[in-house]
């Protein structure tokens, strides 16, 4: 069964429609990107999936219940965590703080505790910065504790939108590292991203989306041939 | 001295002890210096608590409330109602047409206070499950139109009140030990709230309204649990006020008081319960000052014959250029600490 399965979703802002029947579906412990030109909808999409943005039609289904229409904390709870873009860190609460709000939806100390150690395990960065106040970390630190803090709600599927965005390129090959240790602890991720390149390289297969649509499925083996990466990017005239 | 307990962001024992200390010795102190002083020391422990309510509320969620002073209105109305004497409800013109089981409804002043509280939370928890769900500008004119509501109603009723006369006669402290010890309760109250996880989702609500539902806080839930427990304390402060004024009259809790209270909040550092504290300590201290000044009497020698509301020019003035150029307050939004005794990260 998968794990999360978008059917004919169809989400927008007000009357303006900017996703037009998207689809697709993610078996457990499964990678996913989402590669698409500006304005395309990803991340219209990845709010849509996490509840941020109510759906016009269509479903989403996480371990076979449906997961549409719910507010944003109750997707939360029920195993799907979100990374914005831009991280959305707060900046004036302190790493350790942000960490805890991550377990808001978790009753049981006893693996709320552990889940925290297993985050710090994972960016050992965020134990040495416990008490800095989260905005007066680096960009790419402020990335991890993004990431580790929607690991520690232990989520069965995790969405993260740009995770590589304003980060120096070896940051970026560190955040999807650490995302490669994510996947194989058995979380399912779903990842947007600008650079096509490194996503299809790195997901088990990747949408390209313009125009609110699916366009094209592409698998690591399709990162190599760059031309026709390009086409499916941007299109049959690019 | 510093550890964790379970549940909550981090106890420090300096951040609790410093406020403590400071209002227990300063209260003590300064009332020991005059009987007038001991009264004022007695009203700022009223604000304090107030200011300390607010700073549950509007410093954690970042949303603006001008209608507490109608929790600390019913605080103060059922505490001074239930503790005047039977025989001057019967008889004060004020009150002939007071409603009859109000006349024979009496408590002792303790249990008074606690009946402030618990009707201050009521309302808070009836107003708050509506006025949760408003953000920003919508916010402020909801909460304001709160306050003219109770404002109003007591105003202008004569069967639960004595309109807009004064209740007389209503039991006052014994002197400044009682509100002393019921600030210090407050401020613990306020200071393991602050450190709950509630707390800590509310002031991630204020930093990011939509980041923080996508972790799974419930905003309107955090935001009604703060709301409830300020109005708690701001129906003590009405409670404390009445018993330290010997009367009650609406009027003392509307516009001045509100607009008193959230100055004192904002100077001192609305982020912080020791922002509250020093904004209380400083705002009383210079109102003092001022005070004297525009009586024309003079303080260590000195001796300005300042007009009349020059105070609360003075302080709205400090207000404005507060939010101009301070915003965090005096203390920066940081809780207590002394530099040379440790240094910390973080605020």
């Amino acid at each position: 069964m998968a794990i999360l399965e978008v059917k004919d979703l169809q989400a927008g802002y007000g009357k303006v429609d900017v996703l037009f029947g998207v689809s697709f579906s993610l078996e457990p412990g499964q990678s996913l990107g989402i590669v698409g030109p500006n304005g395309a909808g990803k991340s219209t999409l990845m709010k849509a999936i996490a509840g941020e943005v109510a759906l016009k039609s269509g479903s989403v289904h996480l371990q076979g219940s449906p997961i549409s229409g719910k507010k944003p904390e109750d997707v939360v709870r029920l195993g799907l965590s979100l990374v914005p873009e831009g991280r959305q860190i707060f900046g004036g609460l302190t790493v350790t703080e942000n960490l805890m709000l991550g377990l808001t939806g978790r009753r049981d100390k006893a693996s709320s505790k552990q889940a925290l150690d297993q985050v710090r395990g994972l960016f050992p960065v965020l134990n040495t910065h416990a008490e800095y106040q989260a905005g007066m970390l680096s960009g790419g630190q402020q990335q991890q504790l993004a990431i580790a803090r929607a690991l520690v709600a232990d989520p069965k599927v995790l969405l993260l939108d740009e995770p590589s965005l304003g980060l120096a390129p070896t940051v970026i090959m560190d955040v999807f590292s650490k995302l490669k240790e994510i996947i194989a602890l058995g979380t399912s991720v779903v990842i947007v991203e600008q650079r096509a390149h490194l996503v299809t390289a790195f997901a088990e297969k990747t949408l390209i989306i313009r125009a609110g649509k699916v366009q094209a499925t592409l698998t690591p083996e399709d990162a190599k041939d760059e031309v026709a990466l390009r086409r499916a990017y941007f299109g049959a005239g690019a | 001295m510093s550890k964790k307990l379970a549940g909550l962001t981090k106890f420090n024992t300096r951040e609790l002890f410093g406020p403590l200390l400071t209002v227990l010795i300063l209260s003590i102190g300064v009332g020991a210096i005059s009987a007038s002083l001991q009264l004022a020391v007695q009203f700022a422990l009223c604000n304090l608590v107030m200011v300390i309510a607010l700073q549950v509320f509007v410093g954690n969620s970042g949303v603006l409330s001008f209608g507490h002073g109608a929790f600390a209105m019913v605080g103060a109305w059922i505490s001074g109602m239930s503790t005047a004497s039977e025989r001057v409800k019967g008889n004060a013109l004020a009150l002939q047409e007071l409603w009859q089981p109000l006349v024979g409804f009496n408590l002792n002043l303790y249990l008074s206070i606690l009946a402030g509280m618990v009707l201050g939370a009521l309302i808070a928890a009836i107003t708050g499950a509506f006025l949760m769900r408003l953000n920003g500008l919508a916010a402020g004119i909801a909460t304001f139109a709160l306050l003219g509501l109770f404002y109003n109603f007591f105003f202008n009723n004569i069967t639960f009140g004595p309109g807009s006369q004064a209740l007389p006669a209503v039991p006052k402290f014994s002197g400044v030990y009682e509100p002393l010890v019921l600030s210090l309760i407050a401020i613990v109250v306020v200071y393991l709230f602050n450190i709950s996880a509630t707390a800590r989702n509310l002031r991630a609500s204020r930093e990011d309204l939509l980041a923080a539902p996508a972790l799974g806080v419930s905003i309107q839930r955090v935001r009604w649990i703060a709301f409830t427990i300020s109005g708690a304390l701001a129906g003590l402060s009405g409670a404390m006020y009445v018993h330290v004024a010997g009367t009650w009259q609406v009027q003392d809790y509307y516009l001045v008081f509100t607009f008193l209270t959230l100055a004192m909040l904002v100077i001192g550092g609305s982020a912080s319960l020791w922002g509250a504290v020093v904004g209380t300590l400083v705002v009383t201290a210079v109102g003092q000052i001022l005070l004297l000044w525009e009586q024309g009497k003079s303080i260590v020698g000195i001796k300005l014959d300042l007009p009349n509301g020059a105070r609360s020019l003075i302080i709205a003035g400090s207000l404005v250029a507060m939010l101009l150029w301070r915003f965090a307050g005096v203390t920066n939004g940081k809780e207590f600490s002394i530099p040379f005794l440790g240094k910390r990260k973080s605020g």
